[in-house]
């Protein structure tokens, strides 16, 4: 039996926060509905009410401001891939939005909703932390600007309270200097849920020595998260197969430290680590 | 049921409708069970598959992942929609010319897709078309005389 409750659908942001506020726990959120809509079909939403926060302007903006770009949480995956403002300033997300579930898919599962179901495979997740993305968070009464790893707080959990939803997010524009590949291991390309993804955003200066060198792995850490110790390893260098191979293996170590050694390692350390490898590589390829 | 009820109203293949319906009530189950249009079919219930595709704004959808109350104000097409005073869409008949239906439960969320592509690139490639249709699973045909029967509606249109 499909879970029962009410569904509201505000017509401003403020009616929506102000129906959260007084809703709060007994109230869940719905955008795009694709994975909310598995949790209803198997009876398992236990709420009174579900707000659908899908078409509120506020929700659905694009804008540049200040030199951030300004990404509402409602906006579909679809409608992110098609938009130039994000080839340009952030292509690293466009293409991982690219490799979400199917076309279906990506006409109604949104931006904010991969983020607030937190699943540690969501695609959007490393591009989101290599674009330094920085997490909207609205309530009636405030709002918070958090990191990705703070709303995100594990698997299928968030540190979003009661009353608050994501409201977009944050981007720092790329300079067109940059450099990035997404890149992912699946059962198949369409409609499969990562087994791991790899995003990498990375800049050289005339030389060829990595200046800036960002590398996010989803799904091998309860967290979103950057590795930092691979990202180090390359920065100041010019890059190498030995360097990137050690980066690789400096990110399967960081894994087991987060993750433990798991009935899935046997498997995952070495596909992690030519997943990377194949990542790097993909950027520096003109240079190695 | 009761006091629950939610009426909502949208655009069905052409004509005005609107309808009271449960608010947890998914896009398919009111389009087959309240509007008797069974084109669009119940094949995994999760998104997978896209035997319920349908068009939302002209786009495609899985209907099984969508709630009724969101068509609320919606263009919505099925494959009943896809027949324009009695006669069928190129891409149906291309289906049928090239063999591209066996069983037939995939098929109209096959058009769909297709239809929603065609319509937005009228000559696509064949990556693009393999594409289109890859959130569309097939069981019998292999997929080889789909993608054919979508190429052969493509050039029949530009000819």
């Amino acid at each position: 039996m499909r879970s029962s409750f009410r569904y509201i659908r505000p017509n401003s942001l403020n009616e929506a926060l102000s129906c959260l506020a007084q809703q709060r726990e007994r109230a869940a959120v719905i955008a795009g509905g694709t994975d909310l809509s598995v949790t209803i079909r198997k009876g398992e939403l236990n709420k009174d009410y579900v707000v659908d926060i899908s078409r509120l302007p506020e929700a659905k903006a694009v804008e540049l401001a200040d030199g951030a770009l300004m990404l509402g949480a409602a906006l579909t995956f679809t409608e992110l891939i098609r938009n130039p403002l994000i080839a340009k300033h952030a292509p690293v997300l466009g293409a991982a939005c690219r490799c979400i579930g199917s076309v279906q898919i990506r006409n109604a599962g949104t931006l904010g909703g991969n983020v607030a179901n937190a699943s540690p495979a969501a695609d959007s997740v490393p591009a989101l932390m290599v674009h330094n993305a920085r997490v909207l968070v609205q309530s009636l009464a405030s709002q918070r600007v958090l990191t990705l790893a703070q709303v995100v707080s594990g698997p299928y959990t968030t540190t979003l309270e009661p009353g608050e939803i994501i409201l977009g997010f944050l981007i720092d524009l790329m300079p067109s200097t940059y450099r990035f590949s997404f890149q992912r291991i699946a059962r198949r390309k369409t409609l499969s849920i990562a087994r791991a993804n790899a995003a990498v955003l990375s800049c050289q200066n005339s030389e060829g020595e990595v200046v800036d060198f960002r590398l996010s792995v989803g799904s091998i850490t309860p967290r979103p998260c950057r590795l930092s110790e691979a990202e180090t390893h390359l920065v100041g260098h010019i890059p190498s197969i030995q360097l990137i191979k050690e980066a690789a293996e400096l990110v399967t170590r960081e894994m087991i430290r987060k993750s433990g050694v798991r009935s899935s390692t046997e498997y995952k350390k070495p596909a992690v680590e030519g997943l990377v490898l194949k990542t790097i590589t993909d950027v520096f390829r003109p240079y190695l | 049921m009761d006091g629950n009820m939610l009426k909502i109203a949208f655009q069905l293949n052409g004509k005005e409708v609107s309808i009271e319906i449960n608010p947890e009530d998914s896009a398919l189950m009111v389009l087959r069970d309240r509007f008797h249009l069974k084109g669009a079919k119940e094949g995994c219930g999760i998104g997978e598959c896209g035997a319920c595709t349908i068009l939302v704004d002209g786009l495609a959808v899985n209907s099984c992942l969508m709630l009724a109350a969101q068509l609320d104000g919606r263009n919505v097409k099925t494959v009943e929609g896809l027949v324009h005073q009695e006669k069928m869409d190129i891409l149906q008949e291309k289906f049928i010319e090239h063999g591209a239906i066996q069983c037939g439960f995939c098929t109209p969320g096959m058009l769909l897709s297709a239809r929603a592509l065609l319509d937005e690139n009228p000559s696509p490639d064949h990556d693009s078309i393999v594409e289109a249709l890859s959130g569309n699973l097939c069981r019998c045909t292999g997929y080889v005389q789909v993608v054919e029967a979508v190429e052969d509606a493509a050039a029949e249109r530009e000819s």
